[in-house]
């Protein structure tokens, strides 16, 4: 039953995944002037992307031909370590659904990303391929630091049992590094989601889409589903282990609606960050302000040694 | 008279073998082949001349020689405060040799001059002349797989529609970009197809992580064989129409350089309305390019939001246009002796309307965008072109005006309406991408304050005067307009039977790119693309298009027409019979 609840639970969300994004790019029309598409016009790319055949240049390896699967199975996997429809009395999933498992799918999908950027040996995509790796390299740090004061927090590192500490009060906003560390985390959990002003491993106009530039068609469509999977995660994670309280509902698929919408609203707000201004460069914009996230961390670390 | 102070220093350099004027401020001062390095020099940088144009010339069926004629700006120097000759004294000074057709061989000016660096490569392309001790000698115009020894512009070299075999893909040599030495360094192309450039351009950035040591580059990829069609082939009222289509955005100012130049070669003058309608358009065409350019300076940081905003505004400038000439663009409006159409009061009423929003808004979005302290740190202390730099390359409009040079047509060689406008020249120290936007910014306010005026002064006179006319066989003279992008001259040598003998057109860009190599280095990868920007680099556009099927692999070539015709009727489709 909780295998029927998981799978319930990954493909609700990428059937509603591209919804959250056309109504972003709807509202981001409204604040540039224009009309805008659809709010479903994400739909209609990935279906015509879809139908659409594959090329592949005459450099690449089979890196670059199973990269896509790879980075679609490491996002889904990443997806199903959030216990939104199972608990801590599911036996079959708790032990899956652990924060380290969940940071090494997320760095196994980096991986990927990077070698399918190096394979195609487009200078772009290469370009790409080492900010994407410098991009983990600031913004990991500070989730761990975040994420161990949690850990030590609680004792544990499985997620359900996290979020059931949160929910029920025992652990949480009442102590003051827990309060701390979520302002962290949730900073560099967007900057995980790849939005403007952090989309440099994307950068249109500087990389020409980068790593994505390289591919096109049936890949490019499953490439778009698997970024669109690990934002959704990205911005889940902040909530179960930061704001779990769509499980506070017994009932597993109304849990899972109320999950959605709040990853929704989350991913939808971001417009008011990600349509302002202009892309950070990755050795001044990006270096400085991580570094506020980083110092932030280490306040909440701080606060936790001493026993706050 | 107007240059004479020059020529008679001139003089006591070099020797003059003749001296010829043109127009009150133009005069040509033919020099001996071997004093021509020396005579460029010491009117370039002795006398404070910029080089505005080079124009080499096949003249064999004139005086059995080819020719070159080096035309100098003479302005001042611009380097510090008073660094400047007087108003009433500016002026253009050409300096003629004459190269036997034997040895096809001139000395070098780029090696004292480095301005003259593409004029002197392009001389080989077009003509076979070989400059010698030109320090780069590579193609510049032509493709590297153009055949050896044809030179397009000599008269006797080909029928203009002649087209040469390509060779095949794999067969094309190489072109030789100037890699800097040691190890370490990546190549990074930006383009030849770059998704910030229209245009095909290639740039080969050589890179140590993320920071660009040397850049080199190859433009030229399409070709449109302008000049060659206008030669022998074209009349005079044809040639504005020919001239305007140079530039999807600054073609007004092309068209009026171009006519400019051969009604000055018969000392025409055009009634002062139409000046002032002239002058008017090309306002309209800078306020587009100008809102087109910080628009694009967002976009390629990443910042849609501002460049949305601006490209509102612009709107309201391609509904003055259309107040105006009676269509978005304004094309087709120039002909010799003046305008086709004239400006009704109601719409002069509209366009002071339709001004005065463009003002507000553009004030409102540009004090948004400079709040943005992000956008600020990705603008300051980018692309940098050096004063000096600046001095040596001779580049013109906001590029070398960011630079602190104050550089401007309509300022030093007043022409039209702009002897009675009164306007500020932009000038704005830095010389980062920061400070060309500032110089476009200001320059928008300067040119809603122009139109103003000319509204305001221009009299109730007839548009056009009867274009009756003789030219004159061998003359020729030199037009400057102040475009969006800078000074576009346009120099027309007069021909036989009412037709044009050699053409030739500079537009604004061709001065800048030069000098972009040393706006690149030691920035970062991610701001290369917004250096190009910052420069507003000039575009064209192919005017065909190649439907491939697939799966049949057959192709089909549809002209510019059908392509129209199927997008309004979507009938015919040029697919159906490719299947």
């Amino acid at each position: 039953m909780d295998f029927i609840y998981l799978l319930t639970q990954l493909v609700s969300a990428i059937i509603v995944a591209p919804l959250f994004d056309g109504i972003s790019r709807k509202l981001r029309a409204k604040f540039q002037s224009r009309i805008g598409p659809s709010i479903f016009q994400t739909y209609y790319d990935i279906f015509k992307l879809l139908k659409r055949g594959r090329t592949k240049s005459s450099s690449t390896s089979y890196v670059y031909q199973i990269a896509p699967y790879l980075l679609f199975i490491s996002a889904a996997a990443m997806f199903c370590t959030l216990p939104i429809t199972y608990g801590a009395n599911s036996s079959a999933l708790t032990h899956f659904s652990d924060i380290f498992v969940l940071l090494y799918f997320g760095a196994l999908f980096r991986f990927i990303f990077i070698v399918a950027g190096i394979d195609t040996a487009n200078p772009y995509a290469g370009i790409s391929a080492s900010r994407e790796g410098t991009i983990g390299f600031y913004t990991e740090e500070v989730a761990v630091i975040c994420l161990i004061v949690v850990m030590m927090g609680t004792g544990s590192t499985g997620l359900p049992f996290i979020s059931s500490l949160v929910q029920t009060g025992e652990y949480g906003y009442a102590i003051p590094s827990f309060a701390i560390a979520s302002t962290a985390f949730l900073w560099v959990m967007y900057v995980e989601t790849g939005r403007k002003p952090y989309d440099l491993a994307e950068a249109e106009q500087e990389l020409q889409e980068g790593v994505l530039g390289e591919f096109c068609g049936k890949d490019f469509a499953i490439i778009d589903i698997a970024i669109l999977l690990k934002q959704i995660t990205v911005l889940g994670f902040f909530l179960v282990v930061f704001m779990p309280w769509a499980g506070l509902v017994d009932n597993p698929i109304l849990s899972l609606v109320l999950f959605l919408v709040e990853v929704g609203f989350l991913y939808v707000m971001s417009v008011f960050i990600d349509n302002f201004g202009p892309r950070f460069t990755i050795n001044k914009g990006m270096k400085r302000t991580m570094l506020f996230a980083l110092a932030i961390s280490c306040t909440s670390l701080v606060l936790y040694i001493m026993g706050i | 008279m107007k240059c004479d102070k020059f020529i008679e220093a001139l003089g006591q350099r070099v020797k003059i073998l003749e001296v010829t004027r043109q127009y009150e401020d133009q005069v040509t001062a033919l020099v001996e082949l071997n004093d021509l390095p020396e005579a460029v020099r010491f009117l370039y940088y002795d006398m404070g001349g910029y080089l505005s144009t080079m124009i080499p010339n096949d003249e064999r069926s004139i005086n059995k020689h080819y020719a070159l004629y080096y035309a100098l700006s003479m302005e001042g120097g611009k380097m510090f405060e008073g660094d400047e000759i007087a108003q009433d004294e500016k002026c253009f000074v050409t300096v003629k040799v004459l190269i036997s057709p034997e040895s096809l061989v001139f000395p070098s000016v780029t090696p004292l001059v480095p301005a003259c660096v593409w004029y002197e490569r392009e001389a080989y392309d077009m003509f076979g002349l070989i400059a010698e001790g030109l320090p780069d000698k590579r193609r510049l115009v032509l493709s590297d797989d153009w055949p050896d020894n044809l030179f397009p512009l000599r008269k006797d070299a080909m029928d203009y529609r002649y087209r040469p075999d390509m060779k095949e893909h794999y067969m094309e040599p190489e072109y030789d970009f100037l890699r800097p030495e040691g190890s370490g360094m990546i190549d990074v192309p930006l383009g030849p197809l770059h998704i910030t450039a229209d245009e095909p351009g290639h740039f080969r950035l050589y890179c140590d992580g993320d920071t660009i040591i040397d850049a080199d580059y190859r433009l030229f990829y399409q070709h449109r064989g302008m000049e060659k069609l206008a030669e022998n082939r074209m009349n005079y009222d044809q040639m504005g129409y020919l001239a305007e289509r140079v530039c999807g955005i600054c073609g007004y100012a092309h068209a009026i350089a171009c006519i400019e130049a051969a009604e000055k070669a018969i000392n025409l003058e055009i009634p002062a309305r139409a000046q002032a309608i002239r002058i008017v358009c090309s306002e309209i065409e800078r306020l587009h390019s100008h809102l087109l350019n910080i628009g694009l300076a967002c976009e390629v940081t990443g910042n849609y939001n501002a460049f949305m905003h601006i490209f509102r505004i612009r709107e309201y400038s391609m509904k003055l246009a259309e107040l105006v000439t009676g269509g978005r663009k304004t094309y087709g409006n120039v002909v010799m002796g003046g305008l086709r159409r004239d400006m009704t009061g109601h719409e002069i009423k509209e366009s002071l309307r339709i001004l005065h929003i463009i003002e507000t808004q553009v004030e409102e979005v540009w004090d948004a965008v400079m709040d943005d302290q992000r956008q600020m740190k990705r603008w300051k202390g980018v692309g940098i072109l050096d004063k000096q730099v600046a001095r040596d390359f001779s580049p013109v409009g906001p590029n070398i005006r960011g630079s602190g040079i104050k550089r401007d047509t309509r300022y030093d060689h007043p022409y039209d309406f702009f002897k009675q406008v009164k306007f500020d020249v932009a000038v704005v120290e830095g010389g980062d991408v920061f400070a060309r936007e500032m110089v476009r910014y200001m320059e928008l306010k300067s040119s809603v304050s122009i139109i103003r005026q000319c509204f305001e002064l221009m009299p109730q006179t007839a548009i056009i005067v009867d274009p009756k006319f003789h030219v004159k066989p061998e003359n020729y003279s030199l037009a400057y307009v102040e475009a969006p992008r800078g000074e576009n001259v346009h120099w027309i040598m007069q021909g036989s039977a009412q037709k044009v003998y050699r053409w030739r057109c500079r537009a604004a860009t061709y001065n800048n790119w030069p000098s972009l190599r040393f706006q690149f280095r030691g920035n970062t990868i991610a701001d290369a693309a917004l250096i190009v920007c910052s420069l507003d680099p000039c575009y064209s556009c192919t005017e065909r298009v190649t439907v491939v099927d697939v799966r049949s692999k057959k192709s089909k070539i549809l002209t510019h027409n059908d392509l129209k015709a199927f997008s309004q009727t979507l009938k015919n489709s040029p697919m159906k019979d490719l299947k």
